[in-house]
């Protein structure tokens, strides 16, 4: 696992999202104080998520056509999208959010 | 109400005319609304459910990478759904409840949906050129296409719609020389808002696109050398390698007429997308629905669309619920931009919402002070509150407060700002 820093816990409020520019690209949430990370690229085009539109009911919709994905499990939820996206692991030490990597890209 | 034994002791059956958005949504809705009986799919086209937005967009520029197929090759056989694509229905008696296939098959129903969509309307002036011309409705017509577009070509692009600016900022992304032609004064005039058209227009020329408006075509020829020219009323001559036309649509309510269903600009449905015979139903761009939330019937040409209201049919028809009221919304995407639209295309007044001079933005459209309105560029996550806004007919007292892009829109739409 490699451990890839994201930013402070102060750039990352309640509500928004930040893309980090890793191989693939990783998008990070913040839902109410929860910390998830989802595989940047939808699986349906050409959107990155951390634009996405984050729901309360733990979901994230694709800017571009609305599918949306499960936070948790990257589960797509609704049409266009069908294929899930990949998850990672997120971890928050001291005042810096962290996601970890498999070795050699996701 | 899974299942409920059938009066005359059959599993009932559930039969969907059509194969493509609407169909492939309905299906899905009745099995997730949890009916058990059996349900056959009957699509014309030999292709599995597909999505169409792709065909003027990534199948003409990056085949490899499109993705069309509504749901994966095994959906259909997990969810019991039988399929007969590439079969067409050719007739049904609806008190009889018997559909007969152009294959010669028979099939009974107690319940069936029409979602036949629509075809792209003929234009015989350019359709006499023979070769060279092309419209865009289907996979196969996408397919047809790509082989004629590359580095230099000229194509003429008739129809100056949502579709022919489509093809046209593909063609250009193709390397292609472009010319759209339209007849009437201006682009898009079915369907957006004119600011919108505007930053199409400028997004366009700026790649070098040129627009011929209020050109009425009058001849279409073809010389020795394969090159073709349409001339226009007033004079003007457009010359180019290939044609592209896109200049609406003619639904395919032929079924629906045969059978004596009530038909006007579309087969005529209620809120649950019951035609006017009660074991009938109609979907997607085919279907006018009644809307009680604007209080007359609706017809729509969009994803969205024909996905919620297939989705909103398919689970009436089980559950016997009314559809869902949902503003009308659709998307359009060019050269890698992202446009969505919701609601009504006109307004007194647009509201400009984004860093002066750049390309994304959310705009509303309002109508005394309320928003009745909107389209994003490149900026989708607005489109959900600017969506709530309409829908609630949010009326807008601080100006200055929604045009600057820091606002929060999600904290102004439930009224926390
Ligand atoms: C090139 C193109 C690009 C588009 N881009 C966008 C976009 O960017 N955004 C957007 O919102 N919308 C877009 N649309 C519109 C959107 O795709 C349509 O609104 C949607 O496909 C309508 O779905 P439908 O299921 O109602 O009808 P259709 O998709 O037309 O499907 C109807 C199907 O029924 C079949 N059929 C008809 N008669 C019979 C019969 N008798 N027996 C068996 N089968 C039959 C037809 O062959 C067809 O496959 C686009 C459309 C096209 C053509
Ligand atoms: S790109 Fe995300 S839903 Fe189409």
């Amino acid at each position: 696992m490699e451990k890839v820093h994201v930013c402070s816990l102060a750039d990352l409020p309640p509500g928004e999202a930040r893309r980090v520019d890793t191989s693939p690209a990783i998008a990070v949430f913040n839902l109410d104080g929860a910390f998830y990370a989802l595989a940047d690229l939808c699986t349906h085009g050409n959107a990155s998520m951390a634009e996405g539109y984050l729901e309360d009911d733990c979901t994230v919709e694709c800017p571009v056509h609305t599918a949306r994905f499960c936070l948790k499990t990257g589960k797509a939820l609704t049409q266009p999208a069908t294929i899930d996206l990949a998850t990672f692991a997120v971890e928050v030490e001291g005042n810096d959010i962290y996601v970890l990597m498999p070795q050699g890209g996701a | 109400m899974n299942a409920l034994p059938h009066p005359s002791g059959h599993a009932p059956v559930h039969v969907v005319v059509g194969g493509g958005q609407a169909a492939a949504a309905a299906v899905t809705a009745m099995r997730e609304a949890g009916f058990s009986g059996r349900i056959v799919l009957v699509g014309a086209e030999a292709h599995l459910p597909y999505e169409r937005p792709p065909l003027s967009k990534e199948v003409l520029v990056t085949p490899q990478a499109a993705q069309v197929s509504i749901h994966p090759e095994g959906f259909y056989a997990e969810k019991g759904i039988e399929c007969r694509f590439g079969d067409a229905a050719v007739h049904f008696d609806a008190d009889e409840r018997r559909l007969e296939l152009a294959s010669g098959e028979t099939l009974a129903f107690d319940k069936l949906l029409l979602a036949t969509g629509a075809r792209a309307r003929a234009y015989p002036l350019l359709d006499q050129l023979g070769s060279g011309v092309f419209t865009l409705r289907t996979l196969d017509d996408a397919e047809a296409l790509r082989g004629h577009i590359w580095p230099g070509r000229r194509v003429l692009v008739v129809g100056g719609g949502v579709i022919g600016l489509e093809v046209a900022a593909s063609a250009v992304i193709m390397g292609a020389d472009v010319t759209v032609i339209e007849r009437g004064a201006r682009l898009m005039a079915r369907g957006a808002p004119a600011p919108m058209v505007e930053t199409l227009i400028a997004l366009h020329r700026d790649k070098g696109v040129t627009f011929a408006l209020g050109a009425d075509l009058v001849e279409a020829t073809r010389a020795n050398t394969r090159e073709i020219t349409l001339s226009a009323a007033d004079g003007r001559q457009f010359v180019g390698d290939l044609v592209v036309y896109g200049i609406g649509v003619e639904l395919n309510v032929d079924l629906a007429i045969s059978a004596g269903l009530r038909v006007e600009d579309g087969i005529v449905v209620d809120e649950y997308g019951r035609t006017s015979h009660p074991d009938i139903y109609a979907a997607g761009d085919v279907a006018r629905q009644w809307t009680p939330a604007r209080g007359t019937h609706l017809r729509f040409e969009t994803w969205a669309n024909a996905q919620n209201q297939g989705t909103g049919v398919g689970r009436a028809m089980v559950t016997g619920e009314p559809c869902a009221f949902e503003v009308p919304w659709y998307w359009t995407d060019q050269y890698g931009h992202n446009f969505q639209v919701a609601g009504a295309q006109e307004a007194d007044e647009w509201l400009h919402r984004g860093e002066p001079g750049a390309l994304k933005a959310t705009v509303f459209g309002l109508k005394d002070d309320v928003v009745v309105g909107a389209f994003t560029v490149d900026n989708g996550r607005e489109m959900r509150p600017a969506r709530a806004m309409i829908a609630t007919g949010h009326r807008i007292t601080d100006r200055t407060l929604i045009a600057n892009p820091k606002t929060d829109l999600r904290k102004v739409a439930d009224g926390r700002l």
